[in-house]
């Protein structure tokens, strides 16, 4: 949902949800990773944890008052710079469509483009890491291609493995563990992107970029 | 040392939950019902962060090894040790050898959904990320990140000899203590979020006005809501964005899903209201089949329930203390 | 109840929330009264007029504490010791609500015409937000349960008659 201005929230007395104004894109992020940045130092904060172009501040102890962390936040927001991060480039390797796929189905229904349209489309370019969230390791990408946009499932998923690419709205990313899911999954792919026992225990950083690669289409 | 003797589905070690790791993606985990767990902490004399087991699936047995001090807190059971019954809500020692069971309960003024079993010391198992608690999604934490089996031993961390209240003293538990009821039904505080607006007036009063019943696809990351449809006023597709247990999602199925503590920590559903942090544990309790209804408070109201928990909390400390050193000097 | 008792009394009606207490025994009378500061306690019960009870403890017995009843390993949790003459009653051992049953629970602990053993719970006191058990000083059988579920009662009062 685009909003015009930017958007500041409540997640109960744990945490305030921060809402970048206008169509998502990396600029607006590399914002987001600055805005991050500036707040995480502030004391009453636990931590400021980057999602797809918005921010979450989570509270070591709620604040008896909002109005004043509301306000510097929009004022670290209004002079927040793209912060340009320096990372590396993965390379997934995804089989596309069949078991590992379930959901293809769904995207093919919704776009009308054939599996190997979508899986070229899919695969075809680079996809900045926004943000880590939904599960140990998990990374928010951005840059999907609007062609293969397709809503998240009316009834989420119980169960879906590690390693399933999937689409949810506009978005992609690949599953770090097995778990609930309300995205269509469109193929697999063997990669391990968490491990607790390393500093810092996930493969991607906001900032890093993961291409993928297509090692099958199944029909 | 204690050995888990039974089947045991769905039982994990859990704290009072792993924080400041979101920036990896891993959410909080814990104890579902934070009160029970520092109920039992206090009877022992435990530090606030000490491990015990969540209990979700009855009956449950484990044997100790040695004399070791227990507490049991939160859904009521049938229990005993070696066969003598144990008073809900109260620690007790017990002798090496000696065997807890905890068994279904035919009739309960107050059932709940999970049961802690606290040790003094805590469960020592390693600390991951911060925390003892049981990621079962990425299989860190608690013992081997998994769901506890027969057969398992869990060690104990050095008690620190601080047990605050003899056998078969009990505290009155929280959902008498700290009651909060609403037309006959158990009721949970909730703040409303960022989407609120966005649903039809007739489904933001439903929220408020009907009761939600806890169908059985409910569990430790979520709890799925049966009850009206929540409509939007125009179908909305959201960014991924940071999300808390407790928050209230709205799929378009329009059925709510209050996100627990295993939750995602990240979610692209709207949300309607978040449950608030000081009333979550009351969910915890509430057993499948139970309804549930919400009542609308701000932010000072959801501030004023945590000071109320908090005072309550302090409150059984000093009272504890202050039975003990009368059972002492006499 | 023996004088050095006072100060544990008076720390118990505070967190009872009983303003007045008056105890009356076989030959004396206590008072105590606490000052309440004008600070609204929220979750305190208001108790009103004053708490009265007459206790069936003489305050010079050594017997009125009991020194440990020996229940469970290495507990030492008091047995409400009857005073001499009153060989067949449980009493309080404190100041607080007497209830026939746990809150969780629905059956009472104790019931007429049931055999109890020495050591087993027959009741709970509530003081503030704990339950002291109230245990049974000996093997026997119930007569009656003499003061009602959810009873505020005093210091020695009668709560469950054993027969003789």
């Amino acid at each position: 949902m685009i909003v015009k201005e930017p958007q500041i929230s409540l997640l109960g007395t744990r945490a305030l949800l921060f809402e970048a104004p206008g169509e998502t894109s990396l600029t607006t992020q590399r914002r987001i990773w600055s805005l991050a940045r500036e707040v995480e130092t502030w004391p009453e904060v636990s931590e400021a944890v980057p999602g797809v172009n918005n921010l979450l501040v989570s509270f070591l102890a709620p604040p008896r008052t909002l109005a004043p962390i509301e306000t510097r936040l929009q004022s670290a927001w209004d002079t927040a710079t793209p912060m340009i991060l320096q990372g590396r480039t993965i390379e997934l390797p995804v089989v596309y469509g069949g078991e590992g796929g379930p959901h293809m189905a769904d995207v093919v229904a919704h776009t009308g483009l054939r599996p190997e349209e979508i899986a070229e489309i899919h695969a075809g370019r680079l996809y900045p890491v926004y943000a880590i969230g939904s599960h140990p390791g998990y990374c928010y990408l951005g840059g999907m291609d609007a062609r293969i946009a397709t809503p998240r499932r009316k009834v989420p998923v119980l169960k879906l493995p590690g390693g399933a690419v999937s689409i949810g709205g506009s978005q992609t990313g690949v599953s770090a563990s097995a778990g609930p899911s309300g995205w269509n999954t469109i193929g697999t792919t063997s990669t391990s992107f968490f491990d607790a026992t390393r500093d810092p225990p996930v493969l991607l950083q906001p900032g890093d970029s993961i291409r993928f690669r297509i090692v099958e289409v199944v029909r | 040392m204690m050995e888990i003797l039974s089947k045991s589905a769905l039982t994990t070690i859990q704290d009072r939950g792993r924080f400041g790791a979101l920036k990896w993606g891993v959410g909080t985990a814990g104890a579902m019902d934070g009160l029970a767990l520092a109920c039992g902490n206090l009877l022992l004399g435990n530090g606030e962060d000490a491990a015990a087991i969540e209990i979700q699936v009855l009956p449950f047995e484990a044997r100790f090894d040695r004399e070791a001090e227990i507490a049991l807190t939160g859904a009521t059971c049938e229990a005993t040790i070696d066969g003598k019954a144990l008073l809900p809500w109260s620690s007790i020692r017990v002798a090496p050898g000696a065997v807890l069971r905890l068994g279904l309960t035919r009739s309960a003024r107050w059932r709940g959904a999970r049961a802690y079993v606290c040790v003094a010391g805590g469960i020592d198992v390693p600390v991951v990320l911060g925390s003892r608690s049981t990621q079962l999604r990425g299989g860190i934490g608690g013992l081997e990140g998994r769901a506890l089996q027969q057969g398992d031993k869990l060690p104990f961390g050095p008690s620190n000899g601080a047990r605050r209240a003899s056998d078969g003293i009990s505290i009155v538990p929280p959902a008498f203590a700290l009651p909060l009821m609403l037309d006959g039904l158990p009721a949970v505080r909730v703040l409303p979020a960022a989407e609120y607006r966005c649903f039809k007036p007739e489904s933001q009063s439903d929220l408020w006005q009907r009761p939600w019943k806890v169908t059985p696809q409910s569990d430790r990351y979520g709890y799925r809501l049966s009850g009206p449809v929540l409509e939007p006023v125009a179908p909305m597709e959201l960014r991924s964005h940071g999300i808390v247990p407790g928050v209230i999602q709205v799929p378009h199925g329009g059925q709510p899903i209050v996100q627990m503590c295993d939750a995602q920590p990240s979610g692209g559903y709207p949300k309607i209201g978040t449950v608030i942090e000081a009333d979550l544990w009351r969910l915890g309790q509430a057993p499948i089949g139970s309804s549930i209804r919400f009542i609308e408070t701000d932010w000072d109201g959801a501030l004023h329930a945590l000071d109320e928990v908090s005072r309550w909390l302090s409150k059984v400390a000093r009272c504890l203390d202050l039975v003990e050193a009368r059972r002492v000097s006499s | 109840m023996k004088i050095s008792d006072i100060p544990q009394v008076a720390a118990w009606l505070s967190v009872a929330g009983i303003a007045t207490y008056e105890l009356t025994g076989p030959d004396y009378r206590i008072c105590l009264r606490r000052s309440i500061k004008a600070r609204p306690r929220a979750s305190d019960p208001k108790v009103d007029p004053p708490l009265r009870s007459n206790s069936m403890l003489n305050p010079l017995s050594s017997a009125s504490l009991g020194a440990g009843g020996g229940v469970s390993a290495g507990s030492g949790q008091d047995a409400a010791v009857p005073a001499r003459g009153q060989p067949d009653v449980v009493v309080s051992p404190g100041v607080g609500l007497f209830l026939h049953a746990h809150p969780v629970q629905e059956t009472a602990l104790a019931e007429p015409n049931e055999p109890v053993a020495a050591g087993q719970p027959v009741g709970f006191l509530q003081i503030g937000p704990i339950l002291l058990p109230v245990l049974s000083p000996r093997d026997g059988v119930v007569a009656a349960i003499v003061a009602p579920d959810r009873s505020l009662v005093g210091y020695g009062e009668p709560l469950v008659a054993l027969m003789p």
